[in-house]
């Protein structure tokens, strides 16, 4: 190729984009399309946490970090309206206990079943609740900060508080230490 | 008479066997048939530079070709002025998106100075709301007008081109200040608890980060339209004590990343004397 033809070819390659124009209709497309996209595909709409704020309470052996399973246990809550069987006479390691929004303390009987023996420890929560929006996904809701925990002591050696502030995502809330027999 | 037959026909074969014979040493060569009327020397451009002339008429090719390569580049895209023009655009995608069922919206003005025709920094100042009612959520939230800003700016990829057609990616700051109501019924089934609240004027403020890509299109006179895609990423955005707020103004909701606007364009040129002028085919003269 000559010098003169290599100018001339550099010189109409550069009038090539200038003379790629888009059409109006092209150009509502292109809109329709990304309008589309954006629209269906931004945000899945699912709440991968709870629904609401519930304290979650563990088992553990008296004086250790060792996890329990606590056999023959029935929870129910105190002033609860109909059947309040939160748990019935079942093997559980975790325990949910939702807590009212409308008082600041909730009351809750949990009865040891062993062989022929029953005892009952009434544990009382104090909080505060505050009202709390989480997400358009899991909704409005009550959030509770927990200012207190008392038990009696039939079987519950103690309660601890690790983490207060009880919101809808699941974490452990309470500590309750048992004896390991 | 038969003599003279014989004769012709003699040199008849003898003419085909030499005609023959030619044809086969020709195909060995390759000839080039010189013709004067092609032969001549062409004179250089105007614009070419002498010493790029001298380099080839004293055989120095390899030189000359090397500079004419760079001449090439310098001088096969108008250049343009620092300051090339001015656009003032709105961003109106989002009213006509909510008269359509989306719960959110925004507007926005914005002004980019274009510098170059390549670099072009830009400002973005709008108002955004919202308001949503989930279906089987039980709440009401409401974003108040706001406002919002955005400073940035975009990189022009038709730098060499006429401004008016304009294929761009860029970067953009945002911030905004808002506040929000939520008007929800609480349920709790295990307590059949069944209660009211509202959380009113709670302030907040966000401050995120966007890249964009987008087109800008001339459609009659100074008047262009444009859309960008965005794909934002939120920095900052304050959580108070109830919650934290589902619609940034200028972000959009809070969980999506991707954005999309549509702008009508008013261009102010700056200094159009000095923009390349074009010739009597439309093409710009250098």
């Amino acid at each position: 190729m000559k010098f003169s033809d290599n100018i001339k070819h550099m010189t109409s390659c550069s009038y090539l984009l200038a003379r790629h124009k888009l059409s109006l209709l092209s150009f509502c497309s292109y809109v329709y399309i990304l309008s589309v996209l954006c629209l269906t595909g931004c945000g899945d709409g699912s709440c991968y946490d709870n629904g609401s704020a519930v304290p979650m309470a563990r088992f553990y052996a008296s004086g250790t970090t060792t996890q329990l399973s606590a056999n023959g246990l029935t929870v129910t809550a105190i002033g609860a309206p109909g059947d309040s069987l939160l748990v019935n006479n079942e093997t559980v390691s975790d325990l949910h206990l939702p807590l009212r929004a409308g008082t600041t303390s909730t009351q809750w009987r949990l009865t040891f079943t062993a062989d022929d023996l029953t005892l009952t420890d009434t544990v009382t929560i104090d909080y505060q609740p505050v009202e709390y929006f989480a997400s358009v996904e899991c909704g409005a809701m009550y959030y509770f900060d927990i200012t207190n925990v008392t038990t009696t002591h039939n079987v519950i050696d103690s309660i601890t508080v690790p983490l207060p502030h009880v919101t809808h995502v699941d974490q452990l809330n309470l500590r309750i230490y048992v004896p390991n027999d | 008479m038969k003599r003279q037959i014989a004769t012709y026909l003699l040199l008849l074969v003898a003419t085909m066997v030499w005609a023959q014979d030619t044809t086969q040493v020709n195909k060995g060569r390759h000839i080039t048939p010189v013709r004067p009327n092609t032969n001549v020397v062409k004179q250089p451009g105007r614009d070419v530079d002498p010493e790029l002339i001298e380099q080839y008429i004293t055989g120095d090719t390899l030189a000359a070709q090397k500079k004419a390569r760079e001449d090439s580049i310098r001088h096969n895209y108008p250049r343009y002025p620092r300051l090339t023009s001015l656009w003032l655009g709105v961003n109106f995608i989002d009213p006509v998106l909510m008269a359509l069922g989306q719960d959110h919206s925004s507007v926005d003005v914005h002004a980019t100075l274009n510098m170059w025709n390549r670099l072009q920094p830009t400002i973005e100042l709008g108002i955004g709301w919202a308001k949503t009612t989930p279906e089987d959520m039980h709440f009401t939230y409401r974003a108040k007008p706001s406002p919002y800003a955005k400073v940035g700016a975009n990189y022009n990829f038709l730098f060499k081109s006429s401004p008016d057609y304009q294929a761009f990616v860029g970067l953009r700051l945002g911030m905004s200040t808002f506040k929000y109501d939520v008007e929800a019924q609480y349920r709790n089934s295990y307590w059949q608890e069944d209660r009211f609240f509202n959380i009113r004027g709670e302030r907040s403020n966000a401050l995120w980060g966007e890249v964009v890509a987008g087109l800008k299109v001339k459609i009659f006179g100074p008047w262009s339209l444009g859309w960008t895609l965005r794909w934002h990423n939120l920095f900052k955005c304050k959580t108070t004590e109830h919650g934290r707020p589902w619609y940034i103004p200028g972000f959009g909701p809070r969980g999506r990343a991707l954005g999309f606007t549509v702008s009508a364009y008013y261009t102010l040129p700056l200094t159009q004397n000095r923009w390349p002028q074009k010739d009597e085919i439309g093409k710009e003269k250098r």
